[in-house]
């Protein structure tokens, strides 16, 4: 680490904002790209990662002077298109230790929607990974989170937040059980061939799901995953035709449209004569219109919907999550006085120049 | 026996009267299936799924009790104890404990048990709380004609088999709101699913609707013989019943119909059968009424 150097880190997250709100601000990959070198372009700002998944957008940022919380505000208003007024009133922001306990409680999946679900750690190195192929970290925010990653492992290991995991699947599994009665019977669809339909799906297949089937944008990993499963798979273009035959639905694509409109399901639910289906929207922005969920004989459960089932589950587990975050708190101060104590050696020694990182 | 040697007894003592061993069977039969509501109860609220050993067996203990205690009422009038509104809710219950007995283990339904012996356990204690259900009528119940005594016991059997049909309708109902209403508590991963529940539903509607419709005929067919003008409610309200739950068994035949709102229908034509109870029953005073009993008639006391 070469400091001295000044942290923060500011976001958006689902605890003050709603799935509705929360898909205004999902980034493509270009806007990724276009984020990070509007905030590198600002004077006081030398290292960025961008964290983008469903649940947050989150700019964790390095400088040698403390950032200015309004222009990275203002940049990512301006890369969404969103209000400014909008981002003000729902971000949140933390600064050097602080934002060590926040990035070591992100990785640990302390802070996700279904606390101590294990996929936010391998965002969170994803975007590390992008960020130094692209140059946009140096000698601070890598080894800060290197120290993230352990201190998720340590969790993982010494506490009970992953004991009983409770995931996505698990939550459909018993969702899918409360409405068919068993896993054997029911058809399942899978629309988009992602990570999250992918865990989804082997959850279900694991408690006995026999008839699955895959679309997908990209047919080839479709097949891919429907091989899997022993399942079918049929095309993106011609998947609405025979949507009536499957009970249940599981939506997981990019798509920033809504692929399944009321108006589309109610024709579905028409054909299969009250037979009850159960549709799963794990995508941000949202697959399947919010009115939908209206319908009679429709259930419509999004993410926000599944985190709360799953934090039901996990309130039993309260104690363990302030017992690991407690710790996760002291290793976070631990780790900033050690970057305190390297700025006051490196101050002693030559000033080493640490490029200011950039993609282009 | 509400009536003892003609005398009128105290009020606690038609409510709890040990000296009446059919009541007594029934109060403790009551109890069993108490127990056996209170243990799913307590299950279910600790967020854990009950035991089938446990829930059937104080059912079936219940169910042997209330059997001796209609048994021994029965016994005393030499025919089917349906002289009054006590005797008939009775034999709903008795009946719609005989159906879960039978069918509980075929479908294995997660929480019938608890939910039938809630059910039949607030419905048993009513009868027994209100003394002036349990009034005293003539030993000679259906005039020695078959025909009314088997009419009689279809009757109430086929309000059995709603009484159970209620009991999956309302297990339905809260299942359904609270997946559509998104209700997070651990308690409705512990219920049956919808689909389990509507395919049992359906069933017990065709069986329902089976015996409903002997007992209509065979009510038509003693309606004819007798002064039926005087039992007009009776048929009246047995005809809109049969009506009502046909109509929902074509059109859920003819899937027409969704099961939640089925499930609806179900819980108001049971609840409209049970206050029919009151003008059948007020039907059966009046005929008692227009041909008064003798005294040899009167129900022989019960020994002391």
């Amino acid at each position: 680490m070469s400091l001295p150097r000044r942290l923060l880190v500011l976001g958006v997250s689902h605890h003050r904002t709603p799935l509705d709100i929360r898909e205004l601000f999902s980034l493509s990959q270009d806007d990724v790209r276009n984020l990070a070198e509007r905030l590198l372009a600002t004077e006081e700002i030398d290292e960025v990662v961008l964290l983008n998944t469903c649940n947050r957008v989150e700019a964790y940022l390095s400088g040698e002077s403390e950032p200015d919380p309004e222009k990275v505000l203002g940049a990512m208003a301006e890369v969404t298109g969103q209000p400014l007024d909008l981002l003000r009133k729902l971000h949140y922001s933390s600064g050097n230790s602080d934002m060590l306990v926040h990035l070591f409680s992100v990785a640990s999946g302390l802070d996700s929607q279904m606390i101590g679900e294990t996929e936010i750690l391998g965002q969170v190195k994803e975007s590390l990974t992008r960020a130094r192929k692209e140059k946009w970290v140096g000698k601070t925010m890598g080894p800060l989170f290197e120290r993230s990653f352990q201190a998720a492992k340590w969790a993982r290991t010494h506490t009970g937040i992953g004991q009983g995991q409770v995931t996505i699947g698990n939550v459909v599994v018993d969702l899918v059980t409360r409405v068919f009665g068993d896993l054997v019977s029911p058809r399942i669809l899978l629309v988009g061939s992602g990570e999250v339909a992918e865990k989804t799906a082997q959850s279900l297949a694991s408690r006995g799901a026999r008839d699955i089937t895959v679309t997908g944008r990209s047919f080839d990993r479709a097949e891919a995953l429907a091989r899997t499963f022993s399942g079918a798979v049929v095309p993106f273009e011609t998947f609405r035709a025979n949507l009536h035959f499957y009970d249940i639905i599981i939506c997981s694509t990019a798509s920033p449209e809504p692929l399944l409109t009321t108006e589309t399901v109610r024709e579905i639910s028409g054909k299969r004569r009250y037979a009850p289906i159960l549709l799963v929207d794990v995508a941000v922005p949202r697959d399947v219109e919010p009115s939908v969920g209206a319908l009679n004989q429709v259930f419509l459960y999004n993410m926000d919907d599944l985190a709360d089932i799953a934090n039901e589950n996990l309130r039993l587990r309260e104690q363990e999550v302030e017992n690991c975050l407690a710790e996760l708190k002291r290793r976070a101060w631990r780790t900033w006085l050690r970057s305190v104590r390297r700025t006051l050696f490196t101050k002693l020694s030559p000033k080493v120049q640490e490029p200011k990182g950039s993609g282009n | 026996m509400a009536q003892s040697n003609g005398g009128i007894r105290h009020s606690f003592g038609l409510i709890f009267p040990v000296s009446d061993p059919d009541r007594f069977l029934v109060w403790l039969s009551m109890a069993a299936y108490g127990l056996a509501a209170l243990y799913g109860i307590v299950r279910l609220l600790r967020r854990k799924p009950g035991t089938r050993t446990v829930t059937y067996p104080l059912i079936f203990v219940g169910f042997l009790l209330q059997t001796a205690g209609l048994y021994l009422r029965g016994m005393q009038y030499g025919a089917c104890p349906l002289g009054n509104t006590f005797e008939v809710v009775q034999f709903i219950v008795w009946s719609t404990t005989f159906l879960f007995l039978v069918i509980g283990p075929v479908f294995q339904v997660h929480l019938l048990g608890t939910a039938t012996a809630a059910l039949v356990t607030a419905t048993g204690l009513i009868s027994l709380l209100v003394p002036n259900w349990d009034y005293p009528h003539t030993s000679t119940l259906f005039g020695g004609d078959p025909l009314i005594e088997f009419h009689a016991a279809v009757s109430i059997f086929s309000y059995g088999i709603f009484g159970l049909l209620s009991t999956v309708a309302i297990l339905y109902l809260i299942q359904y709101n609270a997946l559509e209403r998104k209700w997070r508590s651990r308690i409705f991963a512990l219920l049956p699913s919808i689909v389990k529940l509507d395919n049992l539903a359906r069933r017990l509607l065709s069986a329902g609707i089976l015996v409903l419709t002997l007992a209509f005929l065979s009510g038509l067919m003693v309606w004819f013989d007798e002064a039926w003008e005087a039992l007009h409610w009776k048929l009246l309200t047995v005809a809109i019943l049969w009506l009502g739950y046909g109509v929902v068994w074509i059109m859920r035949l003819r899937q027409r119909f969704s099961p939640h709102r089925a499930a609806i229908c179900f819980l108001t034509l049971y609840l409209f059968a049970l206050f029919s109870l009151w003008p059948v029953s007020r039907s059966h005073d009046s005929k008692d009424q227009e041909s008064p009993p003798s005294t040899e008639h009167l129900t022989p006391p019960t020994s002391k």
